[in-house]
């Protein structure tokens, strides 16, 4: 039993380092995989970000250039997923990362433009409504003053008119 | 008195043009109504002279086909879509309005961002590396984009026979995080897909 105790010993350690490994795979495949999901999961944060701006009122042609953008990040996440699966890790990550920090400058860029649509929406549909309310005073007025109007055209046309004192038809 | 009356009475045009002036308003801004859709077309280098119908098409093997598809969005927003390349025979069912054809082998798939109201071009490069016969029937080697072959098993045709290629539209729900076969419309999902006849020479 005592010359039993070093050999379970060794035994429990080499189980338990084993176990070790098996609950954390290595650091380095954990981190490159997880640069390509976060690759995945920025593209669909800058489509989301596109789209928001789009409710915001921002127009296709501001918002053209970013879906070509995203269209690059689409790419390099592809191919960093195609080197991911081939077990290049560092062109993965590289590829990775690329794509990462376009779909981010995307999402910025979409926020921008959605949040200046936002202003610039609010700003018009504000300035075409004063005018309606204007233009129902405007039409108010006209309507409730119409016989005044018309008696001061009358007066004014009247101050115009020549005098026609009928002279020259005595004289002939 | 006569004052009061002028007041009321100015109160109720002003109210009732206002109603007018910003029903007007409202209407001249509101978006006009339309129908979403996501359009897809496939054609090959000529454009529309070169147009592929569902026709009989002989593809020499090794020939390297050199197709593009035409995605339209009009869905109000832009969209990732994903093109589903498929490989079926005369015997094979197809995709319909609601349902993909998950059981017949995808050879690859190609996905794009489109903004709202744009038509965009995805090429598609296809090869039929090699073809082999087993049991009476042809089984292909195609090869898409560059990417390794693969095989069109368990899909395959008598010598001679006729393949289709069949694409198969899929858009990104944001909701679920993943790609759903056509493209949401009002009441539930449109399928969309396109199928072109050939035959191995």
């Amino acid at each position: 039993m005592r010359m039993l105790r070093p050999r379970s010993l060794t035994l429990i350690t080499c189980l338990l380092v084993s176990s070790i490994f098996l609950i954390t795979p290595p650091h380095t495949v954990t981190a490159q995989s997880n640069e390509v999901e976060a690759a995945k999961q920025d593209l669909v944060q800058a489509l989301q970000a596109i789209q928001t701006a789009e409710q915001q009122g921002a127009s296709n042609s501001d918002l053209l250039p970013l879906t070509i953008q995203l269209n690059t990040a689409l790419q390099y996440e592809q191919a960093a997923d195609a080197f991911d699966r081939q077990g290049n890790a560092t062109l993965a990550q590289q590829d990775a990362i690329q794509s990462i920090n376009i779909s981010t400058q995307v999402s910025y860029q979409a926020q921008s433009i959605g949040n200046t649509a936002q202003t610039a929406t609010l700003y018009r549909t504000t300035l075409f409504y004063v005018l309606a309310v204007l233009l129902a005073l405007l039409s108010a007025v006209l309507v409730l003053e119409t016989q005044r109007i018309r008696h001061v055209l009358r007066r004014r046309r009247l101050l115009r008119a020549r005098i026609d004192y009928g002279g020259n038809e005595h004289a002939s | 008195m006569n004052t009061h009356r002028r007041f009321a009475l100015f109160l109720i045009l002003f109210v009732s043009m206002s109603a007018i002036f910003s029903s007007v308003t409202f209407y001249a801004m509101s978006p006009k109504p339309s129908q979403s859709f996501i359009g897809l077309g496939v054609y090959s280098q000529r454009g529309l002279q070169g147009y592929n119908p569902n026709s009989n098409l002989t593809v020499p093997r090794g020939q390297a086909l050199n197709w593009s598809f035409a995605v339209t969005n009009r869905m109000n927003r832009a969209e990732f879509v994903m093109i589903v390349a498929r490989i079926g025979n005369s015997s094979t069912s197809t995709p319909n309005a609601t349902t993909p054809s998950t059981t017949l082998p995808e050879l690859g798939s190609m996905e794009r961002f489109i903004n709202d109201g744009a038509t965009s071009r995805i090429n598609f490069t296809w090869t039929i590396v090699s073809s082999n016969q087993n049991s009476g029937l042809v089984y292909l080697n195609v090869s898409i984009n560059g990417q390794p072959s693969l095989s069109s098993a368990p899909v395959g045709t008598k010598p001679g026979g006729f393949f289709r290629l069949i694409f198969e539209l899929w858009t990104f729900d944001p909701l679920s995080g993943s790609f759903q076969y056509g493209y949401p419309a009002q009441a539930s999902q449109m399928g969309t897909w396109l199928q072109v006849w050939f035959k191995p020479s």
